[in-house]
């Protein structure tokens, strides 16, 4: 038995201070946090929103939320696992799923806030840079991108979701540094590439060369889009018609679930304080009478 | 040579931080808004080091007579000499707390209401 020295002594735990709960689980940059939740103080109560996108597995989400020490507040979100209603039914993780599912964020809200119609923003997508410009009656909802924990990468999908919500008609401060199709060498956005990312060209392509060059290969890959049919040259149409019915019904749909089961309670149900309270007063009216009938004699030497 | 009297002299344990509470400041601290006339309490995080207040404010009280982006002016009373003066400081959010000296009497205000 090899004798070990002890690392962590009792000292250490006692002396060791846990990072913030959040921190631990890897979720929450709380220096970013920070410095995206500050308003100014004399804005007061103003709420600031943050664009928050967030990337499963195989989902997409997107929100609008702000800031209160009770806890965040959620004012609309979207997740990528809706879009299927909207015509888009493969591919729910990549880059032009997210330009969609920030494109029906920024309706939603919109659409909530009743601007809808004031903020049209760019409704034939081309690739290139667009900014809201203020209508005559309100500002524009602005909205601060939340990127969390990624690495912001130039044609990195949170940009795709940021571009779609900036098409939307969000007022979300941004550069183009960062969207697909920017060249580090240019300087510029090259819009064609950009436009061609969106409409998931980049998707279609690989698909023709793997269709080339390893049949298998691209059954196994996009056995779903074959499935439902898709060939490389319809998806562009098919992402059009899935923006247009986005623009035309952005509202969330509640979907029915049927009420929650009921279990058998296995321990007894805690009660609640003010039945504890008629219980106690209960039994000291039942001691009271039970001592009243038995010792009359010891009231008075008590 | 002698020890020096600058802005942050003798502040080695005043300004720490309290046991296992260092590193990054709860967000709350930035999600409270101060409305002029409060009364708010200093009380240095000796881990921000901008807007912070001299040594001297460091657990006194006073009332919030401006508002700027970031931070807050506090009037606090200080001796001088035989008089007290009423002195205007700057103070970033994150060294003022919302002070209770002046609770029961808003709490009485609103009972009587």
């Amino acid at each position: 038995m090899v004798f070990v020295k002890a690392q962590k002594s009792k000292a250490y735990f006692k002396r060791f201070q846990v990072k913030y709960k959040r921190r631990r689980e890897g979720k929450t940059d709380y220096r970013a946090r920070i410095r995206l939740i500050n308003q100014d103080k004399n804005k007061y109560n103003t709420p600031k929103y943050r664009f928050v996108v967030r990337f499963t597995n195989q989902d997409i989400i997107a929100q609008i939320v702000s800031a209160s020490i009770a806890g965040d507040i959620v004012m609309a979100a979207a997740y990528a696992r809706e879009l299927p209603r909207y015509g888009l039914e493969v591919g729910l993780t990549n880059y032009a799923a997210a330009y969609c599912t920030g494109l029906l964020l920024a309706r939603r809200v919109l659409k909530m806030l009743e601007m809808d119609d004031e903020y049209e923003g760019n409704v034939e997508a081309t690739g290139e840079d667009y900014s809201v410009e203020p209508a005559e009656s309100r500002r524009p909802f602005r909205a601060l991108l939340d990127v969390g924990l990624i690495r912001t990468t130039t044609g990195n999908r949170v940009f795709g979701a940021l571009k779609g919500a900036l098409d939307g008609g969000l007022d979300v401060p941004h550069s183009d540094k960062r969207f697909a199709g920017f060249s580090k060498d240019s300087k510029q956005l090259d819009v064609e590439v950009h436009r061609k990312y969106i409409y998931g060209g980049h998707v279609a392509a690989y698909m023709t060369t793997l269709m080339e060059d390893e049949p298998e290969k691209y059954q196994s890959h996009f056995s779903e889009y074959i499935k439902k049919g898709l060939e490389p040259e319809g998806l562009e149409e098919m992402y059009k018609k899935v923006h247009a019915a986005i623009r035309a019904d952005p509202t969330v749909k509640k979907s029915e679930k049927q009420p929650p089961k009921e279990h058998k309670r296995y321990h007894l149900k805690k009660l609640t304080y003010e039945e504890r309270k008629a219980r106690l007063i209960e039994r000291l009216n039942a001691l009271n009478a039970a001592g009243a009938g038995d010792g009359d004699e010891d009231e008075d030497d008590e | 040579m002698p020890a020096g009297h600058g802005l942050r002299s003798r502040t080695r344990d005043l300004f720490a931080r309290p046991f296992r509470k260092k590193g990054p400041t709860p967000l709350s601290i930035y999600l409270r808004t101060y409305k002029i006339g409060d009364y708010v309490d200093v009380k240095v995080n000796g881990s921000i080091h901008k807007g912070m207040p001299h040594k001297f404010y460091h657990g006194r009280t006073g009332r919030v007579w401006n508002v700027t982006k970031r931070a807050i002016g506090v009037e606090v009373n200080k001796q001088v000499g035989n008089r007290i003066i009423r002195k205007r400081i700057h103070v970033r959010v994150e060294h003022v707390q919302p002070s209770r000296c002046h609770e029961e009497i808003l709490q009485r205000i609103k009972r009587n209401d």
